[in-house]
């Protein structure tokens, strides 16, 4: 008899301690096979599943620069903008005499790039020279008859990667011979070629800027033979090719937009990596209830929608720093994807200090929903092309005299680079985030 | 238990939680409104040896050890909380805008009382299980 009532208060006493630990822990214990995803050995770190591991930067050793290559682009077309000044030619002069390359004693090297080959005439490596080169005499070398915009690509994106940057300077128009519109799209597929087999010896950041300058000379069509004499402003192109964490230092919007005489636009385009930005669930602008798994991180346990019946909300604190995109590009709601039935709901950055992460957040995205909110919720940031791209590009040049602002056939080529750069990453999104609700 | 049974949590003061359960507090808790009845009640039955205990002294053993369960996880959870070690949650207190301290000012007493409540339960079982097995207070609590 009493051996029995022994053995009833160990089993009563085993059962209370046993329900001094978590709720969540028994979860975890009852669910052994849990995804990938929502897995973690370590409770501290931020966002440390598959969708992002913690680590703060994208390069585990960023090379320093070494050299910046230039490739000025000389045929005849380009004439137009060195006759005379013109935000071109400051624009290459701000280029070649950057502060930071003079701090730094960055080399640089010139090189003028047309004809068929292409042919590369080179400058040196002293910008002075360059300088005295951009004006019509001084353009007139190599084979100013002809432009192979692929070959350039191709010789530039060559030469970047590691601790060197590539700088090609262009009007962007192909130069299609007699070729017609069929030769456009067999050119913008050589392109994407031309990336595809770049980007899969390494990875490699795109920032293609548009600018204006003053123009002052003959535009050759591309789509027919003849010429046209323009004297007006004409959109103008530089592409950087390099390593994202040099591109990010060295050539950051404020730069560019700052800087840059006649700068428009600008897009950026990266391989998603996808596993690297810091993040975490927070109850910043939070609906509803729930508690935070403590074993297992961006897994919320207890979820129940708000009682006054306005759904169920959280908010996913993120570090962006680390991704080259303007502020505009991470507020926009429309450039997140959803799966499962949450919404966002709110883009903000993250001015306060949020207690409880080993991060600083530069955005808090907020998701809800109406319904019951248990399952997963995955939130994506989405690759978007910048709208610029389409609206810029144009078939037709007959009204070329007074179009100051379209390229001809720009969207064969932006279209490539677009495709490449999709085409070598399996990853379509630039950030994922999964969270489990229960 | 504290925060899916009592609802002791509050997701805006994560770090709290996080390290009252990754540095053992939630366990010393546990271990409070278990071990100290059970200590009481040992010592009540098998240490005690005053043959007329009545109901009365049962009942004020029992407050008595809830008493001692409350004040004990009051500092516990206080020490817990405020002299966790955790530098985050260090540097969360000392944040006078976060709101950290004010909440967490008020934990260690909602503690203090469900243990007490629960020491409550625990000594009553307790006592009935040890009351088989003493020779003198076998009469207690009834």
């Amino acid at each position: 008899m009493k051996t029995r009532y022994f053995a009833l208060w160990f089993v009563m006493a085993a059962l209370l301690f046993n329900a001094c630990s978590s709720q969540s822990g028994r979860d975890r214990k009852a669910a052994p096979a849990q995804g990938k995803d929502a897995v973690t050995e370590a409770p501290s770190s931020p966002g440390t599943n598959l969708e992002a591991p913690l680590k703060t930067t994208p390069e585990t050793y960023p090379p320093a620069l070494g050299k910046v290559i230039f490739f000025l682009e000389n045929s005849e077309s380009m004439f137009g903008y060195v006759s005379g000044i013109s935000r071109y030619v400051g624009v290459v002069s701000e280029l070649a005499e950057k502060p930071d390359f003079v701090k730094e004693d960055i080399s640089r090297e010139f090189f003028f790039i047309n004809g068929d080959g292409p042919v590369l005439t080179p400058i040196g490596d002293d910008p002075v020279v360059l300088k005295k080169k951009l004006n019509t005499a001084g353009f007139r070398c190599g084979d100013i008859t002809r432009s192979n915009l692929n070959g350039m690509f191709q010789t530039a994106l060559a030469a970047a990667g590691g601790g060197t940057i590539t700088i090609l300077i262009s009007d962007g128009i192909y130069d299609i011979g007699d070729g017609g519109m069929t030769s456009l799209v067999t050119s913008g597929k050589e392109t994407r070629s031309r990336f595809i087999k770049r980007l899969q010896n390494g990875n490699l950041q795109t920032v293609m800027i548009k600018l204006t300058s003053e123009f002052r000379g003959n535009y050759f069509y591309a789509s027919r033979k003849g010429k046209i004499a323009i004297n007006s402003e004409r959109p103008y192109y530089i592409w950087i090719f390099g390593e994202s964490s040099l591109l990010g230092k060295y050539f950051p919007d404020s730069y560019i937009a700052g800087e840059l005489a006649g700068y428009e636009t600008l897009a950026r385009f990266l391989k998603p990596d996808n596993g690297d930005l810091p993040w975490q669930v927070v109850s910043d602008n939070s609906l509803g209830s729930f508690r935070f798994d403590h074993r297992v991180k961006n897994r919320l346990v207890g979820a129940k929608p708000d009682r006054n019946g306005q759904g169920f909300q959280f908010t996913v604190a993120v570090d962006f720093s680390t991704l080259p995109f303007p502020d505009s590009y991470y507020l926009s709601a429309a450039n997140y994807e959803t799966e499962g039935k949450f919404e966002v709901s709110e883009v903000r950055k993250a001015v306060k200090k949020i207690h409880g992460l080993s991060f600083t957040p530069t955005h808090l995205i907020s998701v809800k929903t109406m319904k019951n909110p248990a399952g997963k919720m995955s939130l994506s940031l989405a690759s978007r092309i910048p709208g610029w791209i389409s609206e810029t590009a144009s078939e037709d040049e007959e009204a070329i005299g007074t179009d100051v602002s379209h390229t001809f056939g720009l969207n064969y080529l932006t279209d490539a680079i677009t495709d490449a750069y999709r085409s070598v990453s399996e990853e379509r999104h630039l950030a994922t985030f999964t969270v489990e609700i229960q | 238990m504290y925060e899916s049974l009592f609802g002791v949590y509050n997701a805006n003061y994560l770090e709290i939680f996080t390290t009252l359960f990754d540095f053992g507090g939630y366990l010393r808790l546990g271990f409070l409104f278990i071990g100290l009845p059970l200590l009481f009640w040992l010592l009540f039955y098998y240490l005690w040896k005053y043959p007329y205990g009545r109901f009365l002294h049962w009942l004020v053993w029992l407050l008595a050890s809830a008493v001692t369960v409350l004040v004990t996880t009051w500092l516990v959870a206080d020490h817990a909380i405020f002299d966790s070690g955790n530098q985050a949650l260090a540097d969360a207190l000392g944040d006078a805008e976060s709101g950290y301290k004010a909440y967490a000012e008020g934990l260690p007493m909602r503690y203090a009382l469900i243990n007490a409540g629960l020491s409550l339960a625990v000594g009553f079982m307790a006592s009935l299980v040890m009351k088989q097995f003493s020779r003198i207070q076998m009469h207690l609590p009834f």
